[in-house]
């Protein structure tokens, strides 16, 4: 279902992730050992506990680095579960006719979502790239949007995030994202601050506080 | 028992609790039929709204939204072929068949009333087995608690994901982030390079929400937008001959889902599909299965629905989590000042039975509300994505800062979006993240302990038989499954030239539906 390009960038990206657990293994192994590992009488110090935890994830996740710099797809090992809905499974039928099934996830996924795949377009025309694109856009406004918070307020801030979201990544009519966003917004200041009294910081406007 | 339980209802019906159960049902199954919520972010978004409530009643709501998300789950799997839930995976395979031959109505209405069977049988049996084994748990030791938390990384290292050396690393990784804070036993604090927010560890609610709610919806957006549904709807009416056929597997789901939901660690997508397995062995239409049998079906359903409500056994009398959503609920009791354990049953008998009364009361309003109206549910998924996304984004962002008033706490949730992100994207399994982040400091108090008792030697955990028996378990869980590939893949290659791969749950389903 991807491309070659794809399955190259997914690689990078496990290259990448499993280097910086790596890493991060090793550093909590460092500073681990500088806490202490036991105390008198051989008894489990401070130290002990990340040092182990830390140690093993730097070599699970360096023997992983490895395996995906060799190019090798890591082993899908399958969990008991799948075996043995695989061994009561009936034999795989005839020629598929139909490929738009969207596929349930392994056990592992919180659910599965019907998306489209990697390279193809979505149901707005958009590519994956378009997507990725969102996708940064989208985490931009939303770290903008809590920077923004002790400025003009968490109300405010997230009206304008929700409005920019809804208008101008996805696309939606203005007015309709307006009504919709100022209704999230509503709610959440009826339900958090007048219900649950929770002090929302109000920004230098002070704006639902 | 009937003094407690008669003490559960008279909480449980109480204005306050009825009305609060009702709204986390209701709430549960939107969030079930919303692909992309599952039960998991749909009580980690909704913690903080419970905190300003009555402990008992905060936590009947949260754990309405989590079985009432089973029900929901099993709307979209049957009407789209889209799980909403990781339990109901294995319903798409004969249930979203049921629909396409225009049978929805009867595959609805089967799934709620298996669900509702098992839900009945289950607490049941829950009511019966809790107490006396947090009795037993009473003489649980340090080194028990250290084995049997290992059985729990164990189980879910080995069932949640496809890859047990990426289940084991992601444990690890929660062990890791877990250690962050001032140490119980000797006061130092660890990894938090001064700063003071960090004393108190990583507050691991907010690390719910970032991973289960902001990943998540930052994986949406880049997997881009679903295929818009078409729920048309008829034949709601269930026949007499489905009923009769449907009695046994509902019965053998609910047991089987009961005894897989008591494992620490397992949880309801385990015992789905177990069921859905075993039923297709022991059935007599077995060879139907795949094609829109009733059976495959029934038995999933009323197995995760039971094992949902089994979860609770080792989360209220071992205070070990036996799933995602339940460790959530344990975080849950945890910001009430209430800490599960075998204790609980005797210092917290209001709360302990009115939670368990609010179950068969929740069952019974989830009954009502699925078998007329699980088509109205399902009308949801009209709402366009592009409006419901922001929602859940700023929703998640507000509900985390209303938990410590402080933007601390949003920042986390910022940051565990993206590594929730980039897990969903990489095939990183989050269940055993989560798990190892609440049994982290559990585990290291058990194995500090440990090492007290035997004066500086944790191998008094192999002296002590119980804990012996609980790591055996726990090695076997481990080493089991290559085995038992090993032995089937000889028995395959032997039967068939097939291929040796087991076929991924998606690609079954793409098969039994042409086949």
């Amino acid at each position: 279902m991807t491309a070659p390009s794809a399955k190259q960038g997914i690689a990078v990206e496990q290259a990448v992730v499993y280097g910086l657990l790596t890493a991060l293994g090793l550093i909590t192994l460092v500073i681990a050992l500088g806490y202490g590992l036991f105390l008198e009488d051989f008894r489990i110090g401070p130290g002990l506990v990340p040092a182990v935890v830390g140690g093993l994830t730097a070599l699970v996740a360096g023997w992983e680095l490895i395996a995906t710099l060799r190019g090798q797809r890591t082993p899908h090992d399958k969990g008991l579960a799948e075996i043995v809905a695989a061994a009561a499974d009936a034999p795989p039928g005839g020629a598929s006719t139909e490929d738009d099934l969207p596929g349930g996830s392994l056990p592992s996924g919180e659910q599965a979502g019907a998306g489209a795949d990697d390279d193809g377009l979505d149901i707005f025309g958009r590519t994956a790239a378009m997507r990725g694109r969102q996708l940064v856009i989208v985490f931009v406004a939303l770290t903008l949007a809590v920077v923004l918070v002790p400025l003009i307020g968490f109300l405010v801030s997230f009206f304008f995030l929700s409005f920019f979201i809804s208008a101008v990544v996805e696309r939606r009519s203005w007015i309709a994202s307006a009504i919709v966003s100022f209704a999230v917004v509503a709610a959440i200041y009826v339900v958090f601050v007048l219900f649950l009294h929770v002090p929302l910081p109000t920004g230098l406007i002070g704006i639902g506080g | 028992m009937l003094d407690n339980l008669v003490l559960g209802f008279s909480t449980a019906l109480s204005t306050e609790n009825l009305l609060w159960c009702f709204v986390g049902v209701l709430i549960g199954t939107v969030v079930g039929v919303l692909p992309g919520l599952g039960s998991t972010t749909g009580v980690a978004v909704l913690l903080p709204l419970t905190l300003s409530l009555d402990p008992v009643t905060g936590l009947i709501m949260l754990a309405g939204i989590y079985y009432g998300s089973q029900y929901g789950g099993t709307i979209t799997s049957v009407l789209i072929s889209t799980p909403g839930e990781a339990s109901s995976v294995v319903t798409t395979l004969d249930g979203y068949q049921m629909a396409r031959q225009g049978r929805a109505g009867a595959a609805l209405a089967i799934s709620a009333i298996g669900s509702f069977v098992a839900a009945i049988i289950s607490l049941g049996l829950l009511v019966a087995l809790a107490p006396p084994f947090a009795k037993f748990a009473l003489d649980f030791g340090p080194p028990e608690m250290l084995a049997v938390m290992v059985l729990g990384l164990a189980t879910i290292i080995s069932f949640a994901g496809d890859n047990r050396k990426l289940g084991l690393l992601m444990a690890l990784v929660g062990l890791l982030v877990a250690t962050v804070g001032v140490e119980p036993g000797s006061g130092t604090s660890r990894f938090t390079f001064g700063s003071i927010y960090l004393l108190g560890g990583i507050p691991f609610v907010e690390v719910m929400i970032g991973l289960f709610a902001v990943g998540e919806v930052l994986y949406q957006i880049r997997e881009g937008a679903a295929a818009p549904i078409k729920a048309g709807f008829r034949e709601l009416m269930i026949s007499k001959a489905d009923l009769k056929r449907s009695t046994g597997p509902i019965l053998r789901g609910s047991f089987l889902g009961f005894l897989f939901g008591i494992l620490p660690g397992a949880g309801s997508t385990l015992a789905s599909f177990m069921a859905y397995g075993i039923e297709k062995r022991v059935s007599k239409r077995g060879h139907e299965f795949g094609t829109g049998a009733i059976e495959g079906v029934a038995a999933p359903e009323s197995a995760n629905n039971a094992a949902a409500n089994a979860n609770f056994v080792p989360t209220l009398t071992l205070g070990i989590p036996g799933g995602a959503t339940t460790a959530v609920l344990l975080g849950a009791f945890m910001i009430n000042g209430i800490q599960p354990g075998p204790l609980l049953f005797d210092e917290q008998p209001v709360l302990v039975w009115g939670l368990l009364a609010s179950f068969f009361i929740g069952n019974v309003i989830l009954l009502v509300l699925n078998l007329p109206l699980a088509p109205v549910f399902a009308q949801i998924l009209r709402v366009p994505y592009g409006y419901m996304y922001p929602l859940i984004l700023v929703t998640s962002l507000v509900g985390a800062y209303s938990i410590s008033n402080s933007m601390f706490s949003v920042w986390i949730v910022l940051i565990f979006g993206i590594i929730g992100y980039f897990m969903k994207r990489l095939d990183l399994p989050m269940a055993p993240l989560v798990l190892g982040l609440v049994l982290g400091p559990l585990f290291e108090k058990a194995l500090v302990q440990t090492s007290a008792i035997g004066d500086g030697n944790i191998g008094i955990v192999f002296t002590r038989p119980l804990a012996l028996v609980v790591i055996s378990l726990a090695i076997i869980q481990i080493v089991a499954p290559s085995i038992m590939a090993r032995l089937l893949r000889r028995r395959n290659t032997s039967r068939t030239r097939k291929t040796e791969e087991i076929p991924a749950a998606d690609e079954r389903a793409k098969e039994s539906t042409h086949g």
